[in-house]
C-alpha cells in the first residue's frame, strides 16, 4: 500500500515559486495498478519522482507498506528503492557504456547478487520480452522499443513490489503494449505490489485498477 | 560492474580520453627528464668536487683556516696511514703538499701555487706535451704557461723548457730552484690554471729542505655512499688531534649550487603541475559532467554514493596508471635518445663541456609519480561532490 498524504511540490525557476504538485491525498491499495494521465506539464513525473523519493517534497507524507520514504535520509531512501521499488524512466536513462544484458543487471549488481541467478534472472525476462538477441548491444545500436524493453527488465529483475513508470509503452507498438501491460498486470497481483503508471496510451485502461488525471498539480479520481 | 561501468566510461569519447593521458604522460616524462638531468648535473658536480678534493682530507688543527702552516710531519702522516689501511671502503690515500712562491725566467716572472703530490702522473697526468717522469720536471696551467710565454715551446716539445722557482714554507728560509717543464696541465677553470704548477712530493721537498711532510692527506672512497660512516670511524680512531673535513666542507660552492638547481626543479615541477592541473581539471570535469545523467539514474536505481565515488574513483585510477606507465616509457626513450646522440652540456665559466647524461632514480620518479596522482585525484574533487550533493533528479537532468 502506498499512503499519500498533503503531498506538496514546488521548484523555485528565476526566483519564481511554482506549486506543481498541491495537497495530494491518496491511498494505492496493494494488488492494484493505477494509471495516471494529464496534459503536458502538469506534475505527473515529478509526481513519481516524488512519491519515489528521487526529490524532496516541500512537506507531506509518503508511506510505502509502514515504511515512511518521505522522512528518511538519501542513502535509506536508496536502500528502499533498490529492494523495494523499480523504476522505468521517461527516457529510459540507460548507461551509454554499458551493454543491454549490463544495462538490465545493474540493480542485481548493486544488491551483490550471485552471477550465476543474475544470468538465470536475466535469460528468463530477456526471453520473454523477446529481445535475446540484443544482450551485446549498446543503447546506442538499439531501437526505442528495445530500450524500452531493456528498461523494463531493469525495473523488474529484482521482483520489486512496487512498480513506477513513466510512459512505459511509449516506443512499443500496439501488441507489445498489450502484452507488456498484461504481464504486469498479472505481476503486481501476484505480488499484491502496486503498479504505477504515467502514460498518455489509452490501451492501459483495459489493465489498470484505478484512473487518476493530474490537473493543475492535484490528482482528481476519475471513472474508468 | 563499477569497474566496468569505469572501464567503458574511459573510452566513450576516445579523443578525450586520448588527449587527458597525452598530458598527463608526458608531464610525468618530462618532471622524470628534467629531475635526472638535475640528479645528472649534481651528481656531475659532486664527482668533480671529489675528483680534485678527495672524498675527504685529514690536516692538522687549525691548518684549513690557515692554509699554508701547520704540517703534518713524519710521524703524524705514519699514524693516520695506519688508520686508514684498517678500513677496506678507502680506496685511495695521497699526501699533499701545498705551497706558493714565485715562477719565472730571465724575462718574467708571476705568483703561483704549486700541488706536490707522491702520484702525480695517475692524478694529473697531462693535457699537452708530457706527463711528470723525472724528478725535475712539473707540470704548468695552461694560462700560467701563455702568461710565461713558453705555452708553445712545451706543445712543441722542440726545446727543453725550464722555469726557475722561488718558494719557502712552513716557516723555513727562501728556497731557489730550476725545473723541467715537461707538460701542460688544464683543469678547465682559467682561474686555477693562471697559478698551478703540479710536481712530485720528493721534489718540492727537496726543494724546501724539509723531511718528510704534507700540508694534509687525501683521501678517496670507493664509494662516497659511504663518507658519513668512514669519517665518524676515522675521527674516532684519531681521537680529535686531527681535523678531518668532507669534500663538501671544502667545496662550499657546492651547496650554493646544489640549492639553486633544487630550487629551479622544485619551481619548474610547481609551474608544471599548476598547469596539469588547471588543464586536468578541465578534461575531467567535463567528462565526468557530461555523464552526471548516468550517475542521477544510478543514484535514483538505489547506487549508494560510495558506489558512486568509487566508480568516479576507478575511473581516475585507470587513467593514471596507463599515463603513468606511457610517460615512463617516454622518458626512457628521450634517456635513450641522449645516450646514442652527442648531446652536450658546457657549464658557464668552463672551457671543457659534458655529454648530457640523464640518471633517473627511484625516489624522484616515485615522487613524481605521487604528485601526478595528488593533482589527478583533486581534479576529481568537483564532480564527485555534484555528485553526491544534489538529488538524482537534479543529477539526471544536467
Amino acid at each position: 500500500m502506498i499512503d499519500i498524504s498533503n503531498l506538496n511540490k514546488s521548484f523555485y525557476i528565476l526566483g519564481n515559486k511554482i506549486e506543481v504538485n498541491k495537497d495530494i491525498n491518496v491511498c494505492f491499495k496493494s494488488g492494484t495498478l493505477i494509471w495516471i494521465f494529464g496534459n503536458s506539464g502538469a506534475g505527473k513525473s515529478t509526481f513519481l519522482n516524488s512519491i519515489t523519493g528521487i526529490h524532496d517534497i516541500d512537506n507531506g507524507k509518503v508511506i510505502m507498506d509502514g515504511f515512511p520514504i518521505s522522512d528518511v535520509n538519501n542513502s535509506e531512501k536508496s536502500i528502499f528503492r533498490l529492494n523495494n521499488c523499480g523504476l522505468v524512466f521517461q527516457f529510459f536513462e540507460l548507461i551509454k557504456s554499458l551493454n543491454a544484458y549490463a544495462n538490465a543487471s545493474i540493480p542485481l549488481q548493486l544488491l551483490k547478487r550471485d552471477k550465476h541467478d543474475i544470468k538465470k534472472t536475466l535469460d528468463y525476462f530477456f526471453e520473454v520480452f523477446n529481445i535475446e538477441s540484443i544482450k551485446q548491444k549498446r543503447p546506442k545500436e538499439l531501437s526505442g522499443g528495445e530500450k524500452q524493453r531493456v528498461a523494463i527488465i531493469r525495473a523488474l529483475c529484482t521482483s520489486p513490489r512496487f512498480l513506477f513508470a513513466d510512459e512505459i509503452t511509449a516506443s512499443l507498438d500496439m501488441e507489445m503494449s498489450a502484452f507488456i501491460y498484461g504481464y504486469l498486470k498479472e505481476y503486481i497481483k501476484k505480488k499484491n505490489g502496486v503498479g504505477v503508471f504515467v502514460s498518455h496510451d489509452p490501451i492501459i485502461k483495459d489493465y489498470v485498477d484505478e484512473v487518476y488525471e493530474m490537473k493543475e498539480g492535484r490528482l482528481v479520481r476519475c471513472d474508468i | 560492474m563499477k569497474l566496468l561501468i569505469s572501464w567503458n566510461s574511459l573510452w566513450t569519447n576516445k579523443q578525450r580520453t586520448i588527449f587527458i593521458i597525452i598530458l598527463i604522460s608526458l608531464a610525468f616524462a618530462s618532471t622524470v627528464v628534467f629531475n635526472g638531468y638535475t640528479t645528472y648535473m649534481i651528481n656531475g658536480m659532486e664527482m668533480g668536487y671529489v675528483e680534485k678534493t678527495g672524498s675527504f682530507q685529514i690536516a692538522n688543527t687549525g691548518y684549513f683556516d690557515n692554509k699554508y702552516d701547520s704540517l703534518l710531519g713524519a710521524d703524524d702522516i705514519k699514524r693516520i696511514r695506519k688508520i686508514l689501511e684498517k678500513d677496506d671502503r678507502i680506496d685511495e690515500v695521497t699526501e699533499i703538499l701545498l705551497f706558493s712562491g714565485l715562477i719565472g725566467d730571465s724575462d718574467t716572472s708571476t705568483p703561483f701555487i704549486a700541488t706536490a703530490t707522491n702520484n702525480p702522473l695517475s692524478r694529473f697526468g697531462s693535457s699537452d706535451g708530457m706527463p711528470i717522469t723525472h724528478d725535475d720536471d712539473i707540470l704548468l696551467g695552461s694560462k700560467l704557461a701563455k702568461n710565461l710565454n713558453i705555452y708553445e715551446k712545451i706543445v712543441q716539445q722542440n726545446d727543453d723548457v725550464s722555469v726557475n722557482i722561488m718558494a719557502s714554507l712552513a716557516g723555513s728560509g727562501l728556497s731557489f730552484s730550476s725545473f723541467n717543464v715537461s707538460g701542460i696541465y688544464d683543469s678547465g677553470t682559467t682561474e686555477v690554471d693562471s697559478r698551478h704548477v703540479i710536481m712530485k712530493l720528493d721534489t718540492a721537498l727537496n726543494m724546501l729542505s724539509l723531511n718528510e711532510c704534507a700540508s694534509y692527506i687525501e683521501v678517496k672512497l670507493l664509494n662516497n655512499k659511504d663518507l658519513k660512516s668512514v669519517i665518524a670511524n676515522i675521527s674516532e680512531m684519531l681521537d680529535g688531534q686531527f681535523e678531518v673535513k668532507d669534500w663538501k666542507q671544502l667545496n662550499p660552492s657546492y651547496a650554493q649550487v646544489s640549492g639553486m638547481f633544487n630550487t629551479i626543479q622544485t619551481f619548474f615541477c610547481i609551474i608544471m603541475y599548476f598547469f596539469i592541473f588547471v588543464a586536468l581539471s578541465f578534461s575531467l570535469n567535463t567528462e565526468f559532467t557530461e555523464r552526471l545523467n548516468e550517475f542521477g539514474t544510478l543514484k535514483a536505481i538505489g547506487a549508494s554514493k560510495e558506489t558512486l565515488i568509487s566508480i568516479i574513483f576507478y575511473e581516475v585510477i585507470m587513467i593514471i596508471s596507463i599515463s603513468l606507465l606511457i610517460g615512463y616509457g617516454e622518458a626512457q626513450l628521450i634517456r635513450y635518445l641522449s645516450s646514442i646522440c652527442d648531446w652536450q652540456f658546457i657549464p658557464p665559466g668552463e672551457e671543457i663541456g659534458y655529454k648530457l647524461v640523464l640518471i633517473f632514480n627511484k625516489t624522484s620518479i616515485l615522487l613524481s609519480a605521487c604528485f601526478i596522482i595528488i593533482v589527478c585525484m583533486l581534479s576529481s574533487i568537483a564532480p564527485i561532490c555534484k555528485t553526491i550533493k544534489y538529488s538524482p533528479d537534479k543529477l539526471m537532468h544536467s
